[in-house]
């Protein structure tokens, strides 16, 4: 499961998650070391909720997207 | 049964969230937001939805999961206190409530200055360690070339932890002493057992011209420099020797 806490204010946003990843049954903690924020454009964060697998997709994903679109700042 | 899905490796039925994930940053007008795009499973089919999107000025705050965090959603500080110490009360509390969370708290906070990381991986922090602006319950590893101090406010241990220094060759640990020379106090030399070896210090280099100028005893004595004879009539010359008593 892990988790997403996403706050917006103003000009300012913090988006915060835990370091922990469960073995793939959820019957054990597999690490509490793991990275779960990447920047993948300039000032352009994302962060997930749920499957390793998932996440390194969407990372791969939206770095091929920003590079392609350069629509980041 | 109709409806099932292979999810997890066994077929399931229902309504089960699979996966969630959060981008932060700026749309193509420069305003501050975040996406969250979520995948779950309903009546047997994978569902992808745009879970929330906010660019603008209120504050709104999004957490999954949420119910653990509906008490605090209740409280006035949730609305009113600094948005990085309401996200860290956040994380605190899905922990202590979800076994499936734990760990440091991974935290990005971007304002009109750029973006601030904290406790994070050690594979993270590999950028501007000036961004870098709070460590309260994280532990760094580095790597490669280690870390570098370029500012004047050298290094500060005030919880009683220790110094370990393993030096990579026969000729130690390198200590580049100002003009005041280089003071030793209580220092224990240990060996690569973890073993008590003495209080002595080697200097295969040799000294500065000072010599060596111990405290024994809560006297102060100084090195000499000397040259004597010895029975057989050989002139031996001392430096930076030191009598004591």
């Amino acid at each position: 499961m892990s988790t997403i806490v996403c706050l917006k204010e103003k000009n300012v946003l913090v988006l915060g998650t835990d370091s922990r990843f469960m073995k793939g049954d959820s019957s054990g903690v597999m690490s509490d070391s793991e990275q779960k924020i990447y920047e993948v454009a300039h000032e352009t964060f994302i962060a997930a909720s749920g499957w390793k697998f998932a996440l390194d997709f969407e990372l791969a994903k939206a770095r091929e997207i920003a590079s392609r679109s350069a629509i980041t700042h | 049964m109709s409806g099932l899905h292979t999810y997890g490796g066994s077929e399931v039925c229902g309504n089960v969230d699979v996966h969630a994930s959060a981008l932060a940053g700026r749309n193509a007008r420069g305003e501050l937001g975040f996406v969250v795009q979520e995948y779950s499973l309903r009546d047997g089919e994978i569902v992808y939805r745009l879970v929330f999107e906010y660019f603008g000025d209120d504050r709104r705050i999004w957490a999954r999961p949420g119910k653990p965090v509906v008490r605090l959603a209740q409280e006035p500080g949730t609305w009113t206190d600094s948005p990085l110490a309401v996200v860290r009360r956040f994380l605190s509390t899905l922990k202590a409530a979800d076994d499936r969370i734990g760990g440091p708290d991974q935290i990005v906070e971007l304002t009109l200055r750029g973006a601030q990381r904290s406790q994070l991986p050690a594979g993270i922090v590999s950028t501007n360690i000036n961004q870098i602006s709070r460590f309260d319950h994280a532990t760094v590893q580095v790597g490669g070339g280690g870390f570098t101090f370029s500012g004047s406010g050298g290094i500060t241990i005030a919880g009683g932890g220790d110094i370990s220094v393993s030096p990579g060759s026969i000729f130690g640990t390198a200590v580049k002493a100002g003009t005041a020379g280089f003071y030793i106090f209580n220092t224990q030399v240990i060996d690569s057992n973890g073993n008590f070896v003495g209080g002595a210090v080697n200097v295969p280099g040799g000294c500065g011209a000072n010599g060596f100028n111990p405290k024994v005893g809560g006297v102060q004595h100084y090195g000499a420099n000397l040259t004597f004879r010895d029975l057989d009539g050989v002139t031996h010359q001392v430096v930076g020797g030191v009598i004591v008593s």
